[in-house]
């Protein structure tokens, strides 16, 4: 595993239904990627998710290293990104590309 | 006293086993166990720390995007009914569809973890659960999804696999073993349950009481892929339990807990050497045989009882001749799907759920009812999951192949497929698996697209893909085989060839660096324009032609080289 640097977002998942959550402004537990506050003080970053590491709201918080395009920020690993993004697998006969499950 | 063979005439079959009231309160105890266990959690009561291995005992996994539910399929078979509450649970609790699996199980990628104890409450009311479906115990044994209605049929390996079900649910001392625990029984001459590649593979010979077992320890896939070697040869029946309570308690007690890598019984055994290995278990069996004092044979008397039976009556071929003569499609589907049955007016019928571009082993909840109608229909309400995560019709008339084929073309389940490159197995993969390096799936996916115009020409070739070195996707033992890696942060594919399953299980032999996804679909590409060059006759398939010129002509191609020959 590549060391960590920054900037980096904080992550984990909604311990009542495994959602994947992102930490946003606020420290406020957001459900999509584009949301969240990016960090680029690693020390900062790391104090906060060992702030908002709640056992009984979020299970498996942690660091993702992001990088910084015209776009925003984005993951900077193939695996955060799929996590972001959802599965990527084809779409159902009859859903639509934009409703990937899977399947 | 349960003794005989579970070969039965050809005109009977058993189909499903019958929970007794003891099945139904011991499931009913479990689930009110973990719905207290969950409330437990989600008031702060229980850590995660505590509160994970309770969750994985019941089958529910955390994963990338969600919580993963993984549910039993007892040796792959289940009922209609069974199928028709799976895709309940599929629509209620989560997104729709269903994952079969290389373990004969399904798996629902989004249940929420507050409804995980009502889902469990839905599968007891259909006699199903997900216990030790995770976690270093015994998980769900696997067998022949052919068992039963397969021409080379020894004996039907079911009731014995239930036997070994219901010795290992919940045996006191076989619940943390120093990491999980596969075992596999075939009952047929040819090898379909890939006994070889399990910590324990069964196969039922005729011996003493009519069959007895060759029993095949040490072998399994993953990191470290070993074939399992035939230790002991002819067990009786009556001797089975105690061999497996002796085998599974040494491995209990010398595996090592240090290094789960370095944890399964097929290490053990490559340390210990196959003598001392064997003394060992000699010696725990003369040392514990009041343990095994009969009593075990009462129970396999009481569990072969506890299978439905069911008479296949005579039916006349009638539209089935007609059609086959008159329609190529119906034919062509006939060929791919229909495998011969012991009663020669029936046949097993392979619903393949690998529709070109589909994830592997997916299948919608209105599918699930289509397949659970259709086995009411005309397939004695019984289904199996295969571990090449099809399904199967066991007992169909071929009278009735007709409907059956008219039936599964208005559902998408009618692809024509089994034994050809896009039937391939993928795991879930890095869209699901959180120990997966990369994604198989999407690869599954595009090979199955990309060369679904020249399958038939390609002939019989089997791609497993696994999105890390676990090899849930069984990539060693594929024609071509492909393993997903993260090689300095980007997926990459390493590809072997030659691997096969069956009783002189091979191992795919490593053919070099890895591809990146883009440079894989060229590298097939070159792999299979040298295979069609180098055939000897269209009848030859691609791992004969391996097996006749070995892999290195095949693996210049992969990577480019011209070829001399």
């Amino acid at each position: 595993m590549a060391k960590l640097v920054a900037p980096v977002v904080i992550t984990a998942n909604c311990l009542a239904t495994g959602a994947v959550l992102y930490l946003g402004p606020e420290r406020r537990w957001l459900g999509n990627f584009a949301g969240a506050q990016v960090y680029e003080d690693l020390s900062a970053a790391t104090a906060t998710a060992a702030d908002v590491d709640d056992p009984a709201t979020v299970i498996g918080v942690e660091l993702v290293a992001v990088k910084i395009s015209g776009s925003g920020a984005e993951p900077r690993h193939y695996r955060e990104a799929i996590r972001a993004c959802g599965p990527g697998a084809y779409a159902l006969p009859g859903e639509t590309g934009d409703n990937r499950v899977s399947v | 006293m349960g003794l005989a063979p579970t070969r039965f005439p050809v005109k009977l079959v058993i189909t499903v086993y019958r929970y007794n009231d003891f099945d139904r309160q011991f499931l009913r105890e479990r689930v009110a166990q973990y719905r207290d266990q969950v409330k437990r959690r989600l008031s702060g009561a229980l850590t995660e720390e505590e509160f994970k291995p309770l969750r994985l005992m019941n089958g529910v996994y955390l994963q990338l995007h969600a919580y993963m539910m993984r549910v039993a399929i007892p040796y792959g078979t289940l009922s209609a009914h069974q199928m028709r509450g799976l895709a309940d649970i599929a629509e209620r609790w989560d997104r729709g569809y269903g994952h079969f699996t290389t373990r004969q199980n399904i798996q629902f990628n989004w249940p929420k973890l507050v409804d995980t104890p009502d889902i469990l409450a839905a599968l007891a009311d259909l006699d199903m659960h997900a216990i030790q479906t995770s976690g270093n115990t015994i998980r769900n044994v696997t067998t022949d999804h052919l068992a039963g209605a397969a021409l080379d049929e020894i004996a039907d390996p079911r009731p014995y696999a239930e036997w070994i079900r219901q010795w290992s649910t919940d045996h006191p001392e076989f619940q943390f073993l120093p990491r999980k625990f596969k075992i596999a029984i075939s009952g047929g001459v040819t090898d379909r349950a890939v006994v070889r590649a399990h910590d324990i593979g069964l196969r039922l010979v005729p011996g003493m009481d009519g069959v007895a077992f060759d029993v095949y320890v040490g072998g399994g896939l993953g990191r470290t892929p070993v074939v399992g070697t035939r230790l002991f040869e002819q067990v009786p029946v009556s001797e089975l339990l105690a061999y497996l309570e002796a085998i599974v308690a040494v491995y209990n007690l010398h595996g090592r807990r240090d290094n789960k890598y370095k944890a399964r019984i097929k290490i053990l055994l490559h340390t210990m050497g196959l003598d001392n290995f064997k003394k060992e278990i000699k010696s725990y069996i003369e040392q514990n045989s009041d343990a095994f004092n009969g009593l075990e044979l009462a129970d396999l008397a009481r569990i072969q009882a506890g299978f439905e039976m069911q008479a296949l009556p005579p039916r006349e071929g009638g539209a089935y001749w007609e059609r086959i003569n008159a329609e190529p499609s119906f034919r062509e589907w006939v060929e791919r799907v229909v495998t011969p049955h012991r009663k020669e007016d029936y046949a097993s019928v392979t619903i393949s759920l690998k529709a070109h571009g589909q994830a592997p082993g997916d299948a919608t909840a209105a599918q699930m009812r289509a397949m659970a109608d259709l086995a009411d229909a005309v397939g004695f309400s019984e289904l199996r999951v295969s571990h090449q995560q099809n399904i199967v019709l066991p007992h169909v008339a071929l009278a009735d192949l007709p409907e059956v084929f008219e039936r599964l073309c208005r559902h998408g389940l009618a692809t024509a497929n089994i034994g050809l490159i896009s039937d391939l197995i993928a795991c879930p993969g890095m869209d699901y698996c959180a120990l997966a390096t990369a994604r198989s799936i999407p690869i599954g996916q595009r090979i199955a697209t990309r060369y679904e115009p020249m399958e038939q020409l390609l002939g019989p070739l089997s791609i497993k893909i696994s999105g890390c070195i676990n090899a849930c996707g069984h990539h060693h033992i594929g024609d071509i085989g492909i393993l997903g890696l993260d090689k300095a942060g980007m997926e990459h594919y390493q590809v072997t060839l030659g691997g096969r399953p069956g009783l002189d299980t091979a191992l795919g032999e490593k053919m070099g660096p890895g591809f990146s996804e883009a440079e894989l679909m060229g590298a097939l590409d070159r792999l299979f324009d040298r295979y069609l060059t180098l055939r000897e006759a269209s009848s030859e398939a691609f791992a004969e032609t391996v097996l006749r010129l070995g892999t290195e002509p095949f693996k210049a191609a992969l990577y480019g080289v011209e070829h001399a020959a």
